[in-house]
């Protein structure tokens, strides 16, 4: 069957936005996972958990990250994976939102646990805001049932 | 047709796309919780951050500078306040009266602003709140520059806000 060009043009826009975004995942969870206990001190100086989950999200989040992430790469649990994303990136945004409005200059924690890599924040918001758009296009380009085979050929 | 299958039941589709979404997390936690059990570096899973925070001692040579001695140095005027932010920060907010001297940009700032770093005055040193490391690491520098009364306060632009302390924006050093 001859697919119409929008229809593949969709589903590898779709494709390769998926794999994008599985590899960033993927890799942002691997420095936290080996420094749990740095990446525990960059999500306590967000200052935005009681300190009593500030070790548990820190151990859990980038386990969250990393299943996530291979979710989208190997295509399987796609589409919650892809709510997962979402989601993640929507906290995101709002915690360093929140700190860039309070002017702390803080470790991100984003992609390395390592204090003394202090970015930008404005910076790692608009990264952020990137992600978002990535993740959100790539959850409405979601093949959908019945109106499409689901893979393209 | 292909995919018709199932296009008549959204609500059952919806319900298993959550189910799938739960495992997800759950099997995200599960795994994060046994890996961080058996490595020998694991956390403890709950931590008095405030305790642990407080209890952090600062390197030799450095003094803690509470809050309480910061407002009287500070309205004494005898120390001399030191902002170790980035300069976008400084000019949002900084204590009042502070030098701005990031430590990120030291080599090249330390010149030029070293005429006003008298080196028989107390300099304080500060930056966001008490954890950022900013602060420290300055204090280091400045010791390594030959400075011999140097202090960290500890509490940072955020208690002082919280307090109600005198602030300044843009640039006043």
């Amino acid at each position: 069957v001859n697919q119409p060009l929008r229809e593949r043009l969709r589903l590898w826009t779709q494709r390769i936005l998926r794999y994008l975004l599985g590899v960033t995942f993927i890799y942002a969870s691997l420095d936290k996972i080996a420094h749990p206990d740095q990446f525990a001190l960059a999500v306590y100086n967000y200052r935005l958990l009681p300190d009593a989950l500030v070790n548990g999200v820190a151990l859990i989040l980038p386990w969250v990250e990393l299943l996530t992430g291979a979710s989208l790469l190997l295509g399987f649990f796609e589409l919650p994976a892809l709510f997962i994303v979402n989601g993640l990136m929507l906290i995101f945004i709002g915690a360093v939102s929140f700190n860039l409005a309070r002017g702390m200059n803080i470790n991100c924690g984003c992609f390395s646990t390592d204090p003394a890599a202090k970015g930008d924040l404005a910076f790692v918001l608009l990264r952020d805001l990137v992600l978002l758009a990535m993740g959100f296009l790539a959850l409405i380009l979601y093949p959908r049932r019945g109106s499409s085979p689901k893979h393209a050929p | 047709m292909a995919g018709d299958k199932g296009k008549f039941m959204p609500f059952r589709s919806f319900s298993s796309q959550i189910l799938k979404l739960l495992f997800l997390l759950f099997l995200s936690s599960a795994l994060a919780l046994i890996f961080n059990a058996l490595r020998p570096s694991g956390i403890p899973l709950v931590e008095n951050w405030e305790e642990k925070m407080a209890a952090k001692e600062l390197p030799e040579g450095i003094r803690k500078v509470e809050f309480h001695d910061a407002v009287e140095y500070f309205s004494q005027g005898h120390a001399l306040f030191v902002d170790a932010r980035d300069e976008t920060f400084y000019r949002l907010s900084h204590i009042q009266g502070a030098l701005n001297l990031p430590v990120r940009d030291f080599d090249v700032m330390y010149p030029l602003l070293k005429d006003k770093l008298d080196f028989d005055r107390f300099i304080i040193v500060y930056c966001d709140g008490s954890h950022c490391e900013m602060s420290e690491e300055l204090a280091a520098r400045l010791i390594g520059e030959g400075y011999g009364q140097v202090g960290v306060y500890t509490g940072g632009i955020e208690e002082w806000m919280e307090r109600g302390m005198p602030v300044s924006t843009g640039d006043d050093s």
